[in-house]
Order: structure tokens, then sequence, then C-alpha cells
């Protein structure tokens, strides 16, 4: 699979002069100059996660996240930031996955079978007299709801965990600039970003592989889909993506506008036929997306809301020639609430609603799909021990996930946690497809 | 005419008698009118800021004694401002102010011995150990030498820099105190006439200052009512005449307009309550409300003389009179009660005297409603109007067929109509919230207006035309001959010029520094510092010295004759309550703590201090009175239809109405002050008789038609919808007219109420159908009269309430005014809450959180707090541990309790800022030991939140230390602080707490805080340890405060949520 990338020797030069240039700011940290280390951080989370169903251990993760801040004079600062991950059980992203959908200077290493390191931030940071300058590879984050993303479209998510994973940590950060800037009330915010990676998808065979067929281009669920090729080719600055965001309060509600025109991180399918006989080739048109946003609270209630519309963009049905593409409008709407409950209970639930308009028959995915979630978090013995529960309904599909994690800060360093995952439902749903999937996982995470 | 009444039910009995002799009872109601009338001949205009206040406020005895002692009154500042790059001080210019003070002198109502400027005053200066006391401008000629000596003498004089002449020479005051502030409008426009005369090239003059923004109002108000009344009259008469197309239908409504109008204004004359700025919209409110009645009498009459064509005109009066004599009474007593409300809560006389009056004149309304309108219909024996000829075939106009579909429509959509509403609501809830309360005079006059570019040349040139004065007095006389005590008076000075917008300072401490200066030939730089002699005898000696040399009566702005009672003239730039309230209340705090010895005591005075005592009384009693006003409705209309359930529907769009209309204003940036809170009142008094009207009907048409909802709403709308159409149109023209006033704040009004008006009644309109049609879908009896008694023992249980509100709300204003002096439990906690906090501060927090295993954690924050007056905006940001670095939790907490709180948080982790609810008050903060009232409040415990008992007074080694306890004032305050009372020792000095002892709701031993050091930072006191044990969990908590800070201010960036992902700028993080 390695020798398949013609980029790897370059990245894995470009990664290492990184590493050797990080290692060489822990180096001189020492008197206080003009360029200044700030912080060097390595927190390390391990983990042994088991499948109740086969009683088997089916996780055995080290995850390593070192960090470090550097400020050069007055106004500029800097972030490096690597993921190292090595899972001797190897199931959660079996054997050397492609990484296919990452751009050449975005796709992290693979090390053997068990283990990545991904650059996950690098980038320079300028403060101006009423915002920031910040170019590099960076997360961009313009979503208001939590765990479902209607307006946090800029960068795209691995799906290695499914949903499960916490979005900062499933986000892929992407080459990009990014001003943030305020001229009176309003805050504007805008993104160039030319890095064309989009979602990470599991490899067939993956803990988390998607099963249903809305994920598979419409194959059935046990069925073979046929072999996969993606789409190479871009060009960065044809086919880079460009954000704006106005955020302003009005009565005390803090309303944001975008647009984003970019590519869509959801690939798309069409059937080719190759010298090894039928293929399916995955490719990404772009799309653009409306959307407005808001959030206030009154009380102990804290709200917010997202509103995207997406004219035109492209979906597959099925047609005579297996896949085809149409061009439909998309609305989503996510409302949400935090409320403070007594005995110091913290509730969240959303809504979702996302509709395909005037959808044809044979469209891949469902034409609606709507989506509750509930989270429920109490802390005990002053905020050492935190308990959360996480439930996820489909309301189109009438399925179901729930999880329960608690952890126990031993100190300000260390903390140990445990958390299980049930899924329910058919293999068509979208979690039903998970049936089989529960993981039950100990482990702990300590800052160095 | 008939011989018998038509029927034999009392009322039309009555109207039989009332319209016995409609010749008499017209002419014997112009008689009343007339001879109430003529009382408008008598009218005092006061228009002062001072008018606001209760003659008894500790801020208007200070300032009686300021004008007392010395004589101080307000002022017209007429400034001369040189734009050709000259100075005031050339020859020419020279002579020009002094012929200027000589024309400003010769005024009539201007003070002669009582006008500052460079021709009256004189330089202090040492020459050869001995003082020289000259004039800077004497009389005769002046040449060249003449004006270089002034300006190098003036140089020197820091006194008067900024005051007599901007420090930079470009420009000259003059100050003329009025010896009659009523008479300021004529004095105001007598020195613009003059300072016309001088204006030239190159030159520049302005006239502003207290007395003339005073007068100016006047001279506004008298302008506007000439215009607007008039204007009031036409536009409703001929929207009237719209309604009925009649000319005839026009003479009845202006009879009572008239009665109305005439009457209340003419009794208010009579009585002696003067013409207060915001009676200006008194008339215009009378007009739009008394022409309502008419309205719906007239309705009723021209609807039956349309179906009975050739009825005696008699007849139809009565019937139609018997018909709405009813919803008439109803609405008036609503109306009444609205307007009471506010007068019985409000502290400041001229909105007691708008209540009052407005109520009156409501009253005159319904009586000349009822008695003089009949008859005037009688002698007039009106034509059929055409706006009624559909009810010949006993159809309804079109218009009121439209309005009842609007009715139907809600009652059959009652879901919808009902959950659109809850929605609306919640949105115009949250925008009421931002409602901000602030004031400044000159915000009433439009930004072209000469008056207002005067104020801001002045305050741009000069040091300000806002006073805020401090009145030092000793206990004998001659008690601040005293080193000691004029040190004293320079360090209060000192850090008086260090609050917000304060330019400058005088005192008698700068001039003894000028003749210390010059007679011990100090150096110049010894005046900025203001070098005082060390012994008593020499300050004596020193103005005896100055009196041999100057004028005697120089310095008696700033001390007395008997040297007991001293001024120190804070010289402000800014106006507005919300921007100098902190300033107010810091210096409040400073004489409290540094004045209160033996022998000495300071209190505030001026323009400022006054205007910040009565925007806090609007503070205190404006939603008190709202509520009240509210309550008071609820209960009238409980007793007149005896259902609660009724009352309750009566209410609902009005209650809606007032937060729409807060909403409104704080969405357009209008700011609460004592004109714009009569909006809510007005809303209220207007916007209920729409309710009230549809409800009388709907019940009388649901008893018609055997409780059909549906039935009745069809039946009852078309017509008493048709007639609040027309009163609604007539109010919404009546206070639209306001709308062409040249004060902006009368612009503002109108167009609120306006809306309010409009507001209402589209909101009866769809509202009340609704939830009728609801009630009814719960259960048939809702909406039915209970028996008598029943509705009498509800009314009188809210009302119980109300009173206990009400006397909780007397007594805690009477306790601020009372006790000001006195140390009780609640004096204790007074000088607690006055302690200064500080505009701005940053500090570097560390925590130490110890469980009760005696395991320990770490944590370091850096804590930046912003005080703006109308909030406490608060940033907390974790620098270690490394988990959890770079957090950051931001609130805006509102002052006011009645605005709600706002909190959000910033994880790096997610990269994004959230909104987060706010907490109970009682919730513990972060996972320490501290609530969230604990760090918002800074341990100042709350008169609002608990009865306060002084339990010891100790005098120790360092200083008085006071034990006090408290519990909270009721049990639901008690469960939402999580403290079921408290026990403290309190420090005398630094008015922080030494210990407080915080017990459970069951009264076990919950908590305690103990401060273990505590430092003066600028003159702020700041804990630097404080301690707190849980008792009961064994845990503990300890914040220690390093590199503490009070700055000025702190970027307003890092207090702002849209920001808080960009993380701290470098130099606040060091």
């Amino acid at each position: 699979m390695k020798s398949q990338d013609p980029n790897f020797p370059m990245r894995r030069a470009s990664l290492t002069a990184l590493l050797l240039l990080s290692f060489g700011l822990t180096a001189v940290r020492g008197p206080a100059t003009a360029a200044e280390l700030g912080l060097t951080e390595v927190p390390v989370e391990a983990s042994v996660g088991v499948s109740p169903a086969e009683s088997e251990v089916m996780q055995l993760q080290l995850e390593v996240e070192p960090r470090w801040d550097a400020t050069l004079g007055d106004a500029g600062s800097a972030v490096l930031s690597f993921r190292l991950r090595l899972d001797g059980k190897d199931e959660l992203e079996p054997g050397a996955p492609p990484f296919d959908n990452y751009d050449g200077p975005s796709k992290p290493l693979t090390l053997g079978d068990a283990g990545t390191l991904e650059l996950r931030d690098v980038y320079y940071e300028h403060r101006l007299s009423s915002g920031l300058l910040r170019v590099g590879k960076q997360q961009i984050v313009w979503g208001r709801l939590d765990g479902v993303k209607i307006l946090d479209v800029l960068n795209p998510q691995t799906f290695r965990e499914f949903i499960l994973d916490d979005l900062g940590d499933s986000r892929i950060g992407l080459w990009s600039a990014y001003l943030d800037y305020s001229v009176g009330a309003w805050r504007a915010e805008l993104a160039l970003i030319p890095d064309q990676t989009s979602h990470d998808i599991p490899e067939p065979g993956a803990w988390f592989e998607l099963r249903a067929p809305r994920f598979r281009f419409g194959a059935p669920v046990d069925a073979a889909g046929l072999p996969r090729r993606s789409e190479g080719g871009s060009d960065w600055l044809e086919d880079g993506a460009l954000g704006l965001r106005l955020s302003r309060f009005v009565g005390g509600v803090d309303v944001s506008g975008l647009y984003y025109s970019g590519q869509d991180h959801e690939p798309l399918g069409r059937v080719g036929l190759g010298e090894d006989g039928l293929f399916l080739e995955q490719y990404h048109r772009r799309r653009e997306v409306l959307g407005l946003s808001a959030e206030s609270s009154f009380g102990p209630v804290a709200w917010r809301a997202e509103l995207s519309h997406q004219p035109g963009r492209r979906f597959n049905v099925r047609g005579a020639a297996g896949l085809d593409e149409v061009e439909l409008d998309q609305s989503v709407l996510g409302v949400g609430a935090d409320i403070q409950l007594p005995l110091n209970l913290l509730a969240n639930v959303q809504l979702l609603w996302d509709r395909v308009h005037d959808a044809p028959a044979g469209l891949i995915r469902p034409n609606e799909d709507q989506l509750a979630t509930v989270f429920l978090r109490r802390g005990f013995a002053y905020e050492t021990l935190q308990t959360e529960f996480r439930w996820y309904h489909s309301l189109t599909d009438h399925d179901d996930t729930m999880a329960l994690r608690a952890s126990y800060a031993v100190n300000d360093e260390l903390t140990l946690f445990a958390s299980g995952e049930w899924f329910t439902g058919t293999p068509l749903g979208l979690f039903g497809q998970f049936a089989r999937q529960d993981r039950v996982v100990l482990g702990f995470s300590r800052y160095f | 005419m008939q011989s018998q009444p038509v029927s034999q039910e009392p009322a039309a009995r009555f109207f039989f008698r009332v319209t016995a002799r409609p010749r008499l009872t017209v002419v014997l109601s112009l008689l009343v009118i007339l001879l109430c009338a003529g009382g408008l001949a008598t009218i005092v205009k006061d228009t002062s800021v001072k008018a606001f206040i209760p003659p008894e406020h500790p801020s208007l005895v200070s300032d009686a004694l300021a004008e007392e002692v010395f004589g101080l009154s307000d002022s017209l500042a007429v400034a001369i401002v040189v734009t050709d790059g000259g100075s005031v001080f050339e020859p020419a210019r020279m002579e020009l102010v002094r012929e200027l003070t000589d024309r400003i002198e010769a005024m009539p109502n201007v003070r002669r011995e009582r006008i500052a400027s460079l021709a009256t005053e004189s330089s202090i200066r040492g020459v050869d150990g001995a003082v020289e006391v000259d004039p800077y401008i004497s009389r005769g000629r002046i040449d060249d030498a003449d004006a270089r000596d002034a300006w190098r003498r003036f140089s020197a004089m820091t006194p008067h820099q900024d005051a007599l002449a901007s420090a930079d020479g470009r420009a000259a005051i003059i100050m003329a105190e009025l010896a009659d502030a009523k008479l300021a409008s004529d004095s105001y426009e007598a020195a613009l006439a003059i300072a016309e005369e001088y204006r030239g090239d190159g030159l520049e003059i302005h006239v502003a200052g207290p007395g003339a923004v005073s007068g100016f109002l006047s001279t506004y108000i008298d302008r506007d009512a000439r215009k607007m009344q008039p204007l009031v009259f036409a536009l409703v008469l001929l929207f009237i005449y719209t309604a009925f197309r009649r000319r005839q239908a026009m003479l009845g409504p202006l009879l009572v307009i008239a009665g109305a109008t005439g009457g209340a204004m003419g009794l208010m004359a009579w009585m002696g309550i003067p013409y207060y700025a915001i009676t200006n919209a008194l008339p215009v409110v009378l007009v739009a409300v008394s022409v309502a009645d008419s309205i719906h009498i007239l309705t009723a009459f021209y609807q039956r003389r349309t179906l009975h064509a050739d009825a005696p005109v008699r007849e139809l009066v009565i019937e139609a009179m018997v018909d709405m004599w009813r919803p008439i009474t109803l609405t008036t007593i609503t109306t009444i009660a609205g307007f009471v409300g506010i007068s019985i809560m409000s502290i400041m006389p001229p909105i007691i005297m708008f209540g009052w009056i407005a109520a009156l004149g409501v009253a005159l309304a319904w009586v000349f409603s009822l008695v003089s309108l009949p008859n005037v219909l009688v002698l007039l024996d009106p034509k059929p109007s055409p706006a009624f000829k559909s009810w010949r075939h006993n159809q309804p106009s079109g218009i009121g067929r439209a309005l009842a579909g609007i009715g139907a429509f809600s009652a059959r959509n009652y879901v919808v109509v009902l959950s659109l509403f809850a929605l609306v609501l919640v949105a115009v809830a949250v925008g009421a919230s931002r409602l901000h309360i602030d004031r400044a005079q000159v915000d009433n006059f439009a930004p072209d207006e000469p008056i207002r570019i005067a104020d801001t040349v002045i305050n741009d040139t000069f040091a300000g035309s806002a006073f805020l004065d401090v009145i030092v007095q000793a206990d004998e006389p001659e008690g601040l001959l005293d080193a000691r005590r004029m040190r004293k008076i320079a360090d209060l000075q000192a850090y008086f010029e260090s609050l917000p917008h304060v330019q400058k300072t005088v005192a008698i401490t700068d001039y003894l520094t000028l003749l210390h200066v010059a007679i011990e030939e100090l150096p110049a730089s010894a005046v900025a510092e203001r070098v005082l002699p060390d012994s008593d005898d020499a300050i004596a000696q020193y103005l005896l010295v100055y009196e041999a040399s100057g004028d005697p009566t120089d310095f008696e702005e700033e001390i007395d004759t008997e040297y007991r009672t001293a001024m120190i003239r804070g010289v402000l730039n800014e106006q507005h309550f919300s921007r100098n309230r902190d300033t107010v209340a810091r210096l409040q705090s400073y004489i409290e703590r540094e004045f209160s010895e033996p022998g000495m005591t300071a209190m505030l005075t001026g323009d400022v201090n006054v205007s910040y005592h009565w925007m806090r009384s609007l503070q205190r009693s404006h939603f008190g009175g709202v509520l009240i006003s509210l309550m008071l409705v609820l209960v009238t209309s409980m007793l007149v239809f005896r259902s609660v359930s009724t009352a309750i529907v009566a209410v609902v769009p009005v209650s809606f109405t007032v937060l729409m209309l807060y909403a409104a204003m704080a969405s357009f940036n209008i700011y609460l002050e004592p004109a714009t809170s009569m909006f809510a009142a007005i809303a209220i008094g207007v916007g209920i008789d729409f309710a009230i009207h549809l409800i009388d009907k709907l019940r009388e048409a649901l008893a018609l038609h055997d409780e059909d909802i549906f039935r009745a709403v069809d039946h009852a709308l078309p017509l008493t919808a048709r007639a609040c159409y027309f009163n609604s149109g007539a109010l919404a023209i009546g206070f639209g007219v306001l709308m062409t006033s040249e004060l902006a704040l009368l612009q503002r009004f109108g167009a609120l109420v306006t809306l309010a008006a409009v507001c209402s009644y589209v909101l009866a309109l769809s509202i009340v159908p609704a939830l009728f049609a609801a009630g009814r879908a719960i259960s048939v009896d809702t909406f039915r009269p209970v028996p008598r008694m029943a509705a009498s023992m509800a009314a009188l249980i809210l009302l119980l309430s109300v009173g206990m509100v009400w006397s909780q709300g007397a007594f805690s204003q009477s306790d601020d005014v009372e006790n000001n002096g006195g140390l009780d439990g609640a004096g204790v906690a007074r000088r607690i809450a006055a302690r200064d906090e500080g505009a701005a501060s940053r500090r570097i927090l560390d925590i130490v959180l110890t469980d009760r295993r005696g395991k320990t954690r770490e944590r370091s924050a850096l804590v930046l707090k912003m005080n703006d007056g109308a909030e406490r905006a608060t940033r907390f940001t974790y620098l270690e541990p490394k988990s959890v670095r770079e957090v950051t939790f931001l609130s805006h907490d509102a002052l006011d309790a009645a605005a709600s709180d706002e909190r959000w948080l910033y994880l790096p982790a997610t990269r994004r800022v959230r909104r987060i609810p706010a907490s109970d008050r009682g919730d513990y903060f972060l996972g320490t030991d501290f609530t969230y009232e604990d760090i918002q409040s800074e341990f100042k415990l709350s008169l609002d939140d608990y009865d306060f008992v002084l339990d010891e007074t100790l005098k120790t080694a360092g200083g008085m230390r006071y034990r006090i306890s408290g519990a909270p004032k009721t049990p639901a305050i008690g469960a939402e602080l999580g403290y079921g009372g408290f026990r403290a020792v309190v420090n005398g000095e630094s008015w922080l707490f030494n210990e407080v002892e915080f017990l459970d709701l069951d009264g076990e031993l919950l908590k305690t805080v103990t401060i273990n050091s505590a430092e003066a930072f600028d003159g702020i006191w700041c804990a630097t340890d404080i301690e707190v044990v849980n008792h009961q969990t064994e845990h503990q908590t300890r914040f220690l405060y390093e590199r503490v800070e009070f700055p000025a201010t702190l970027p307003r960036e890092a207090f702002e949520a849209n920001a808080l992902a960009r993380g701290l700028a470098a130099q606040l993080q060091q």
C-alpha cells in the first residue's frame, strides 16, 4: 500500500523535519527572547476496548498528541501538534489505510499496519488590532450544535469511530488561511482553503465500517461491493474552498450567517469499466452552503439553532447505468438546548431535520433524515468524577445508540475513564448498522 | 321628548334623568370646563432635574446646603472660542471678554456677584515673598504687555486653567449663575441674543451649561405644547369624522376632550402642581384616552340610528348609553388603576403627579362621556351615518366584518395562534431583558441643535459642563483650619481626579498651595503636587494674607467665612448616568471610608449627584411600579368580571405590549429614563381598554348563544372590533403627533406609545378570542362569573399581596433615606456594598483545592473584571494545569436584578465558544467551594437578599469590627443562594469580611470563609488570600490573588464573547 503513494517519501521527510524542529524548540527553551516557547504539553491516552458480543479485546490503543506553542514577538505565535496512534488490535483502522481522501500534504503517515502519525495543527497566528490572521494546517469551526454537522462544513472528519468521538478529535485539520476580524459590533471571518482533503471513511473490515446501503452507494448490506477507486487530480486554486461568516449580537442573541463554496466532503460514486471489470469510482463535487445560526440563553436554558440550505447539491440515484447523479436542493435545520437542571445535572437536547427537496425515486440516501440526541452530564465530588450519558435516536430509521462514560480525575494530570456504547436497530439504519459493534472501553489519559 | 324611561332598568332610568335637560347640562358642562381651565393661567413650570427628586431626599438636602453655604445655583456658560489660530489673551479679545461679561452681568435673573470670567477673577503670585493678587483683565485700555502678562499669570494658575479659559488660551468662558431657575428659559434666550451680536470672523460664541439646558428645555416644551396640542385636537376630530362621516359627530367628543383635558390640567394648576418636563405629554395622553369613550358611545348610537332612523333621538341615546355605560366604566376603572399603580410606586414628584392627573383626566372623561355627551346628542339629533348604512340590513360594515374575521380565525385556530404567541413572547422577553437605564439631559435635543453643539464644544474645550461636588464639613467653626484635614481634602482631590470622566477638581487647597508656593518661593511643580503648609497656623495666616491682598469674597465658592465648610468642585465632561454612576459610587464610597472621623463629615452634591440619585430611584421603583399597575388592573378586572380567568385574559395583551415596548426600546437603543419610563404606564392605561371592551361584549354574546364561543365571536366582534379599531386609531394619531416634536425624547415617546396603542389592539383582537376558545375547550365554565363573594376574596388576597410588596418597597426606600448615616446591620451592609471594586481589575488567581483526605489540586487563572455601570463582565482564563489551559469562562452579569446574566465557555479542544445557561447563584463555581454569587458579588452580601442584624460592635487594636448576622428575606431567596443564613465579622476599615460562616437551609453550619489577608491597591481594597472550608464535605478551597491591578479600564475585546476564541493579547497575559 505504501508503495502506491508517490508522495510518501516527501511527506515522511517533511514530517520528520517538523518533528526535529519541534524537539529543537523544546531544546532551546530557556531565557525569554523575542521568540519564546510558550508551552509544551504531551497528552497521552491509553485505552482498551472490548466487544461484549464477542468477549474479545478489539482495541488496544495508545495515543500521544504532543503540542508546542511558541510566542513570536508581541503579535505572533505558532502552534505545532501531532497525533501518534498505535493500536495493538488494529481493528478500528485495519492494515495500513491508503488515506486517499487526504490531499498530499495533509496525508498521515502509516507506521506499519498498526500505527499512524498525523500532523494535527501547524500554523502561524498573527494578532491584529481587532482580530487575528492564522495560516497553516488548522481546524475552523463554524457550527454551534454538538456532534452533528450542519454548518461545521469547512473541515472534513474521520469516521474511524463513527460519530462517537469528540468532533475536535475526529475533525481533520486543513491547510488554510483564516482571517477573523471585528468591525464595530460585527465579526467577520474569512477562510480560504486550498486543501482538498475530504471525509475519512473507514475501509471495509473496519470496526465501524459503514455498512448501511446509504453509505455504500446503494449496495446491499452484506453484498461485496465493487472495487473502489478515487478520482484524482484537483487544482488547489480552482477547486479550493472559500468560506465567509458574519456574526453579531442582536438583542442578546449571537447570530451568524455564513456562505461556503467548496468541495463536498461526502463522496459521490459512479460505476466504471476497467481492465479488471467493473469498479466504483468515488469523486467529489463542489457545493454551496448558505447558513444561519443563532445562540442565546435565558435563565437555566441556553439554546442554539443552525439552518443550512444547499442549492443544487449533487446526490447519487439508482439509474439504468448503476449510479446516476442528480442536482437537488437540501435544507437542514437543527435546534438544541442546554438545560441546567436541579442537582447540578446538565441536559442537552437536540433535534435535526435534514430534507432533500423534490427527491426522485431511487435516491440513495433517504429523502429525509430526522435525528434526536440527548446528553446528560453530572459531576460529583467537586467535578473530579464526571458521568455522562449520550443517546442518539434516528427518527427516520427508528434505531439508536447509547453511550455511557465515567471519568475520574486522580489528579490534575491523570484521568481514568470507562465508557460503553450500545447500538440497536436493523443493519439498514444509521445506528443499527453497528448493532454488532457494541464496545466497552477502559483507559486513562495523562498529561506530561 | 319622552316623559318616561324607555325601560325599567336602573341604567335606563338614570340616563332618562340625565338627558332630561340637555341645554342646561351642556351649558353647565361648559361652565365647569371654563372654571377648571381658568387655572391654566396660573400654571407654574419646573423643568429642572431637581424637580424629580423628593425634597427630603439626602441628595437634595446636600444640594440645598451647597446653595445655602456657597450660594451655588444653576449657571449659564458662555464660551468664546477663537477659531483663527489666535488666543483670547490678545488685547482686543480680552476687551471683548470684559464687555461680554458686563453685558451678561447686566442681564435680568443673573446674579452679579456670581459671575466668573477672566474679567472678574484674579491671579495669585509671589513677588519677593509677598503675595500679589491681580485681576487678569483690568479696567481701561489693554495693551500687548498687559495681555502677555495676563497669559503668563494664567499659565501658572492651575485652578483657573480649563475653568476660566482653556489651558491653550484658545477659548474663554463666562459662567453666570441664575437667581431663579424657573426663569432660565428667558435668561438663555437673552444670552443667545447677546452672543449673536458678538459672533464674528474668527470667533465662535456658544451658550450652554446646566441653567441653559434646563432653560432651553423649557423653551422647547412651550414651543411643542403650542404646536402639538391644537394638532392633536384637529387630527383626532378628523379621525372621528372619518369614523362616523358626520360633522355633528365631532361636537360631543370635542366637549369630552375639553372636559377631560382642560379639567384635569386646570385642576392641576389650581392645586399648584407645577408643569414638569414630562407633563408636556399629559394633554396629548388625555385627548387620546378621553376620545375613546366617545367613539364607543357614538358607535352604539349610530348603529341604532341606522336601524331606527325615525325613532326619537332621546330613546336611541338612552339605549346606546345603557349598552355602553358598563364597558366604559370598566375601562375607566382599569385605566385609572394603571395610572394609579405607577403613581403609588414612584417617589419622583413629576411621575407621581403625571399618574394622578392622568387618572383624574380619565375620570373626568368618564363623567363627561356619561353626562354631557348624551345631552349633546339629544340636542343635535344626528342623522344616520353613511358609515353605518350596511346596518340597515343588519349587516356589519366592511371594516367590522374584516376585523371580526381576524377574531373568528383566532378563535377557530386557537392552538396555532397561542403557540405563535408563546414563541413571539419568548423572543420579546429576551429582547426586553436588554433594556438599559440611562440619562443625559442634552440627549433631549437634536444633534444639530445649538445647545447640544455648545455642550460638546464646552466639554471638548474646557474641563466640562457637569459638576459633581463634595462638601466637607467640620463640627466647629474654623474646624478646617487644620493642616491634616486640608491634606485629606487634597488626597480626596487626587482620588477624585483619577475617577472616570473627571477632568478637574478645584478646592480651597489649590489656592492654599498657590499661596504657599508664592510665600515660600517653592518650585512651580509644587502647584501640581498640591504641596500644602504643615501647620494649622500657616493655613490661617495664608488666608489672612490673601484677604489683605485680594478680594475677601474670592474664596466664597470654596470655603465658608467660618472656615467650617469647604466645597471641592469636580468638573466632568460626561453627563450620562451610565457613565458617571461608577464615579459617583466610588467617590461616595471613598468619602464614607475616609471622612467618617469624629468632628468631620463629607457629602456629595452637584447635578451629577442629583441625577445619580434620581436615576437610582427610577431603577428601584420602575419595574415594581409596572408590576403593581398590572396587578391593580388584574384586581379591578377580577372584581368587575367576577372571574379570575377572564381577568387574566384581560391583562395578557397589555402585559405583552409592555414587554414589547421594552424590547423595542432595547433594540433601538432607547434607554429607560424618567420620561420613557412613562411608556409602560401609558401602555397599560390605554392598552387595557380594548381587551375589556372585547371581553365584555364576548361574555354578553356567549350568554345569548348558549355559550357557543364561535357564534359569540361572530356576533360580538363586528361592532366592538370596529369601535376599538377607531379608538386605537385615535390613540395612535394622538400619540403619533408627539413624533412631530422638536424634542428627540418626545419623538421616541410618541413612536413607542403609538406602537403600544396599535399593538395592544391587534393583540386583544387576536389573542382574546383565542384564549376564550382555549378556555372553553378546557371547560365551559371557564369564564363564567363566580359568586361576588368569591371574586371579592380573590381580589382581596391579590390586593394584600400587592400591599405587602408595596410596603416592602416603601420600607426599603425609607430605610435608604433615613438610615443613611446610622450603622445598624443594614448600615454595615450598605458600607460593604459601597466598597469600591474599581472600574476594572486584573488579577492572577491561584486556586488550591483540598479534599477530605488532604489531597490537593492546584490551578491558576487570569481573572479580568470590568464594571461599566450596567453590568459586570468577568473573564476567567485558566493558565494551569495543562489539561485546562486556555479554558475560558466569560460572564456578563447585569447589575439590574431584573435583567438576565449571560455566560460563555471557550474550550480550546472544541475550538468553539459556547453559550451556557446562567447557573443558579447558589451553584458552585467551577468545582470550588465558592458559589457563583460569592465570586460575582465579591462577598458583598446584598440588602435585597438578606435581612441584616448588627450583633456587636468591637473596638480592636486593628480598628472597628462589626459582628453581623443575616437571614434570607424569603425561603425562595435562601434556596436560590443555597444558604439559610450567615454570621460574619466585618472589618470597619476595608469593609471586607474577616470571616463569614454560612449556614445551610436547615440552619447547620455549611462553610466558613476566612479572609487571611487583604491589601489596598490604589485605594481599593482587595482580599488577597481567601480560604473557604466546607464543613459538610470537608473540602477546602483557597484563593490566592497575585499581581493585583486596578486599571482605569481594560480592552473591551477581552470581554466580548465573539472574540473569546482569539485568546488574549500578549500584554494582558503578562
